[in-house]
């Protein structure tokens, strides 16, 4: 008999991920507890429908209770910005008492002392706070608005004297890109942690204006070179590795996302709802029965074998089925960005190894 | 010290889920989380507030079929690590 608790963590937290995307046990559920935002962010990709109501404390609330049965670990709460819910601790709380290991995803823009106070005592796993830029003048302009630097800047301050994890997700744009390295500085300086994202979406309806604001070619060529291994961790780009898990992501499977009118998602990028979760009763039957979630797990499965195995450059590609459906109409379709960055990957690739196969003198 | 008859207690913040007999526990106070085998998961399982370690002890013993004593002297065992760990009640809280 062996009761040891299990000191390798890595390969046994791999194993477990692997294990729940291949089984459809999802580990998280992430719950946008709003559209209300303090920020304007032109590239944000969510859509509130104008009149419809948000659900109210005890529907969310009970919702929580059908999502611990479902057996999530992690409960995400996110927007919009979740803090502009005057309900937000309230419904953090029952979060917590339902045993659920909290994640905040917040601007920041609201955390003051008092807040910050708050959300020690609620004690989450992590916060992740966007963070646009290192310099004002960046930030503020992606925000739109006007002094956001200095207080989301506060906030962070504010959330570290008590010494809360945080950490600092930047998405990449063709504004902050050449600011990448002040950014993790800044967060170091902060004792946070910065992660960086290249990937902007269209809006969930489809609308392909936040592309515009794509970190440009030149800035990717560099990216994914030796010269931002600081920056990727990645010395160079490795193809996927599909053999531990078979799908091309955790859609379906990982992850249950829920909007703020309750709709059930099978992720945050892939807005084809499963239901309401004010209506649904046996949440576990839905997530094993749906049509709409087996549909997506299917999907899901054929890409690799399929889009990826088509495209010239589709062993580099980080494909999301959910943004091929909303600006492709069709899941399996490799989109300009997709199509962009994997070429590049791929091309850095190829100079690594050449690099490596040429005779030293 | 843990006596036989004291009852250990999970930590107040420590979240977790059962995925296919291994329990997966979140330590938001640590920033950390761990996994357990399939005997510490029904271990940690039996933690409910009410049983002592020598309950504990018993109820592995009769289930894995070896004797009490070997049975208590593994969930001591275990019990420490979760202890060196702040998997149990009484921790400080810290943030790793």
């Amino acid at each position: 008999m062996s009761a040891e608790y299990t000191p390798s963590g890595k390969n046994a937290y791999a194993d477990l991920v692997a294990k729940s995307w291949n089984s459809a046990l999802p580990m998280t559920a992430l719950w946008e507890l709003t559209y209300a935002c303090n920020h304007k962010c032109s590239f944000c990709y969510n859509c509130p429908e104008r009149g419809r109501r948000e659900l109210g404390k005890e529907q969310i609330i009970e919702g929580l209770r059908k999502i611990a049965d479902l057996g999530c670990v992690f409960l995400v709460l996110s927007g919009g910005e979740p803090l502009t819910r005057p309900d937000f601790f309230d419904i953090a709380w029952a979060g917590k008492r339902l045993g659920f290991a909290l994640r905040i995803y917040t601007n920041g823009y609201l955390v003051d002392e008092i807040v910050a106070r708050k959300l020690r005592d609620l004690m989450p796993f992590e916060i992740e706070i966007s963070f646009h830029g290192a310099r004002p003048e960046t930030f503020d302009r992606l925000t739109g608005v006007p002094g956001s630097f200095e207080r989301v800047l506060q906030g962070i301050r504010n959330l570290r004297k008590h010494d809360l994890k945080v950490n600092m997700k930047c998405p990449i744009t063709r504004w902050n890109q050449w600011e990448l390295r002040e950014i993790k500085a800044l967060a170091e300086s902060l004792g946070c942690h910065a992660e960086f994202d290249p990937v902007i979406t269209p809006r969930d309806d489809g609308d392909t204006s936040p592309l515009a604001l794509q970190a440009d070619r030149e800035f990717l060529d560099k990216l994914w070179s030796p010269e931002y291994v600081d920056i990727t961790h990645e010395e160079v780009p490795v193809p996927r590795n599909d053999t531990l898990v078979q799908a091309n992501c955790g859609t379906g499977r990982s992850t249950v996302a829920l909007d703020p009118y309750g709709n059930i998602y099978p992720c945050v990028q892939w807005r084809r709802s499963a239901g309401l979760i004010t209506e649904v009763q046996d949440l576990k039957a839905l997530w094993n029965e749906s049509p709409v979630l087996n549909e997506v797990r299917r999907i899901a499965l054929e890409i690799p074998k399929t889009t990826l195995k088509t495209c010239e450059s589709g062993e580099f590609c980080s494909f999301c089925p959910g943004v091929a459906e909303v600006q492709t109409g069709d899941p399996r379709n490799i989109y300009p960005q997709v199509k962009l960055t994997s070429e590049i990957r791929k091309q850095k690739h190829s100079d690594f190894l050449s690099i490596q196969s040429k005779p030293t003198s | 010290m843990m006596t036989n008859q004291a009852v250990p207690r999970k930590h107040p913040d420590a979240a977790a889920r059962v995925y296919d007999e291994e329990a997966f526990i979140v330590l938001p106070h640590k920033g950390q989380y761990k996994i357990l085998n399939k005997v510490g998961t029904r271990i940690w399982e039996l933690m409910d507030g009410a049983r002592s370690t020598s309950d504990i002890a018993r109820t592995i013993s009769n289930e894995y079929e070896t004797t009490y004593d070997e049975a208590l002297s593994d969930v001591e065992e275990f019990l420490g690590d979760l202890r060196t760990h702040g998997m149990l009640a009484g921790e400080p809280g810290k943030v790793a």
